[in-house]
C-alpha cells in the first residue's frame, strides 16, 4: 500500500483524493500497533491497580454508609457531601489533622532545605575529603525505610545514645521521652537528605563567573551567595521545597512506628477510619483530599520549573 | 569563590556529620544488637538477643517476604522493560504523557492509593482480601519509577545501530530485541530489578494497610513493636532481616556477574 494509491490523474494534473478512514486506520495499525501492544501490560496494570481503585475511591468520598444486617457498615450509593463538610467544619479531629500533616510537612521542610543549602553548595564548588562517601550517604535512607526506624527508635530510646548526650552536656535533668512524641518525627524529617542532591544540581547550574564577579568588586562570601548565588539558584531550591513538601504530607510509616497508631498524621488518620471504623466513605473523602494537597504541591512545584523556560 | 580556610573546614566537617547521620543507622543497629538492653553507653555485651528471637516465626515470614520480592520483581520487570523500550526508542502521540503517567506512583501518596485498593478490594473482592496476588500487585506499584527510569537510563546509552544490523541482516524485531538489545543493556535491567527486589522485599506499608494474611517480615517485627515496644530482639531480627535481603542481591550480582562485568569497575 503505498501513498500513490491515492493519487489520480484527474486532466492531467495530481490530485489527492482523501484518505479513506478504513485506510487512515491500516496506516494508523501498522505505525503504532507495536507500540500499544508493548504498552499493553502498563496501561493494563495503571488501570486495573492504580486507576480504578482511585476512581472508586472518588466516588466512595460522596457515598453516605449504612449498617448492613446489624453488623457490617457498608457504603451506599447515596450522593452526599456530608463527609467532606465533616472534615472541614472543624468539630472533629480531622481538620487539625489536616492542618497539622501540612504544618509539619512544611516547617521541616524548610529547616531541611536551610540545612542542606551549604552542604550542597560545597559539594557543587569543591572537592571536599570523603566526598563519594558523603554523596552515596544522602542515598541510603531511600533503601531501608523500616531499618532506619528501627535505628531511629534506639537512638532516641529513654537511655538512648541521643538522651545520653544531652545528659551528659546538662540539658536536661531527666531523659526525654522522644518514642511516642512526635518531636523524634520532626526531626527526621528535618535532616536532609535527598533534598541535598536535589539543590546541588541547581547550585552546579550557576555559572562561577557571575560569583567571582561579585567578589572582585568586594562582596564578602555570605553576601556573595545571599546575593548572587541563592536568586540564580532560586527555581532548583524552590523545586527541592515544593517536592520535599509534597512527599512530607504522605508520611505514614514514620509517625505510625515511632509515635504509635493514635498519631495525629492525616495518613493515619484515613487508615484508621479503614480499620477499627470501617468507615469506607470517609476514609475515601479523607484520601481525596490528602492526594489534592499534595497535588497542589506538586503543581506548583511545576509551574516554578517552567517558569523560567 | 575562595573561602577563608576556616569556612572551609567547618562546611567540610559539616558535611561529614550529615554524612554520619545517615550511615550511623547500621552502626546502632549492630550496637543495640549486642547489648543485652537498650541502654548507653552499653553495658553488658551479650548475644542473649540472638538465642531468644523466635527464629522459626521470623523464617517463615522472611520466606513471605522472598516470595513477596521474587514475584512483584517478576511483575516489575515484565511491565516495565516494554515500557522503557518503548518510550526511549519509538515516537508516538503521548509520549510525554506517558512519561509523566509513570512517576504518577511518587507523586500520589502512597497511602492514599493503598486505601484505594484496599477499599476495592473489600467491597467488591471480599474473598481476596489480604491474599498473597493482592499484596504483591499492590507493592509493585511504588517501584514503577524507579524501575523504569533505571532500564531507560541504560538503553539511552546503548546504540540503536546494533539493533538495526540485526534487524536488516533478517532476525525478527523479537529477536533483535532478545538477542542484541537486551544482553546490551543486561546490567541496567539486572540493576532495576535489585532495586525492586529490595523495595518490595522490605516494604511496610502496603502488606501492612492491606492486613496480608501470612505477613512479610517487616509486618512481622513491626507486630512485635506494637506488643513489646523496642527490644534488642527486634534489632537482631532487623539486621538479620537486612543482611538476607542485601545477601540475596549480592547473589544476584554474582549470578549475573558476566553479564554485570566492567560496569562496577
Amino acid at each position: 500500500m503505498g501513498a500513490g494509491e491515492n493519487m489520480e490523474r484527474v486532466d492531467g494534473q495530481l490530485s489527492a483524493r482523501p484518505i479513506s478512514l478504513s485506510h487512515r486506520i491500516r496506516m494508523w495499525q501498522q505505525r503504532y500497533s507495536s507500540t500499544v501492544l508493548l504498552l499493553a501490560p502498563l496501561l493494563l496494570y495503571m488501570s486495573l491497580v492504580f486507576a480504578i481503585p482511585i476512581m472508586f475511591q472518588v466516588a466512595f468520598g460522596f457515598y453516605s454508609r449504612e449498617l448492613y444486617k446489624g453488623v457490617l457498615w457498608r457504603p451506599v450509593p447515596d450522593f452526599t457531601l456530608d463527609n467532606f463538610v465533616r472534615v472541614f467544619s472543624g468539630d472533629e479531629v480531622y481538620l487539625s489533622s489536616l492542618l497539622w500533616t501540612v504544618g509539619v510537612a512544611f516547617f521541616t521542610s524548610a529547616v531541611s532545605i536551610t540545612l542542606s543549602l551549604p552542604v550542597a553548595y560545597f559539594l557543587a564548588r569543591y572537592n571536599p575529603i570523603g566526598r563519594s562517601l558523603i554523596e552515596l550517604s544522602f542515598l541510603l535512607p531511600v533503601f531501608g525505610e523500616i531499618f532506619t526506624l528501627f535505628a531511629l527508635a534506639y537512638a532516641f530510646a529513654p537511655q538512648g545514645p541521643i538522651n545520653w548526650v544531652l545528659m551528659g552536656l546538662g540539658l536536661v535533668q531527666e531523659p526525654i521521652r522522644f518514642i511516642g512524641s512526635p518531636l523524634v518525627v520532626i526531626i527526621w524529617m528535618s535532616i536532609p537528605t535527598l533534598s541535598v542532591l536535589l539543590i546541588r544540581s541547581a547550585l552546579v547550574g550557576v555559572d562561577v563567573l557571575y560569583e567571582e564577579a561579585a567578589q572582585t568588586m568586594g562582596a564578602n562570601t555570605l553576601q556573595t551567595f545571599a546575593q548572587v548565588t541563592f536568586p540564580l539558584a532560586k527555581r532548583g531550591i524552590m523545586g527541592a521545597l515544593l517536592l520535599s513538601v509534597s512527599s512530607g504530607v504522605g508520611v505514614y510509616t514514620l509517625p505510625l512506628v515511632l509515635v504509635g497508631p493514635y498519631n495525629s498524621w492525616l495518613a493515619n488518620k484515613i487508615t484508621r477510619e479503614v480499620n477499627p471504623f470501617f468507615n469506607y466513605p470517609m476514609a475515601s473523602a479523607l484520601g481525596v483530599i490528602l492526594t489534592a494537597v499534595s497535588a497542589v504541591f506538586l503543581y506548583l512545584y511545576l509551574r516554578s520549573q517552567e517558569a523560567g523556560d | 569563590m575562595r573561602l577563608p580556610r576556616t569556612v572551609y573546614i567547618i562546611l567540610n566537617v559539616y558535611a561529614l556529620i550529615l554524612a554520619g547521620i545517615m550511615i550511623w543507622p547500621v552502626l546502632q543497629m549492630l550496637l543495640t544488637s549486642v547489648t543485652s538492653d537498650v541502654v548507653f553507653p552499653p553495658q553488658n555485651f551479650s548475644l542473649n538477643a540472638f538465642n531468644r528471637v523466635l527464629w522459626p516465626g521470623f523464617f517463615h515470614s522472611m520466606g513471605v517476604s522472598l516470595q513477596l520480592g521474587f514475584w512483584s520483581t517478576l511483575l516489575l520487570i515484565s511491565i516495565c522493560l516494554p515500557t522503557a523500550y518503548v518510550l526511549e526508542r519509538r515516537r508516538f502521540p503521548g509520549r510525554s504523557l506517558l512519561s509523566a503517567v509513570i512517576f504518577v506512583p511518587t507523586i500520589f501518596p502512597s497511602v492514599t492509593y493503598v486505601i484505594a485498593i484496599g477499599v476495592y478490594v473489600a467491597i467488591y473482592f471480599i474473598e481476596l482480601r489480604g491474599t498473597f496476588p493482592i499484596i504483591v500487585i499492590a507493592t509493585a506499584m511504588g517501584a514503577i519509577p524507579l524501575v523504569v527510569r533505571t532500564i531507560q537510563g541504560s538503553l539511552a546509552t546503548s546504540d540503536p545501530v546494533y539493533e538495526e544490523a540485526a534487524v536488516v541482516m533478517g532476525a525478527s524485531p523479537m529477536q533483535a530485541f532478545f538477542r542484541v538489545t537486551l544482553p546490551l543493556i543486561a546490567p541496567g535491567v539486572i540493576t532495576a530489578a535489585t532495586i525492586a527486589f529490595t523495595f518490595s522485599a522490605t516494604n511496610f506499608l502496603a502488606p501492612w494497610i492491606l492486613g496480608a494474611t501470612d505477613p512479610p517480615v517487616a509486618v512481622y517485627i513491626y507486630r512485635d513493636v506494637e506488643r513489646l515496644g523496642f527490644t534488642p530482639e527486634l534489632a537482631v531480627q532487623v539486621l538479620v532481616m537486612e543482611f538476607i535481603i542485601l545477601g540475596m542481591v549480592q547473589g544476584l550480582y554474582f549470578v549475573f556477574r558476566k553479564q554485570l562485568r566492567g560496569v562496577f569497575t
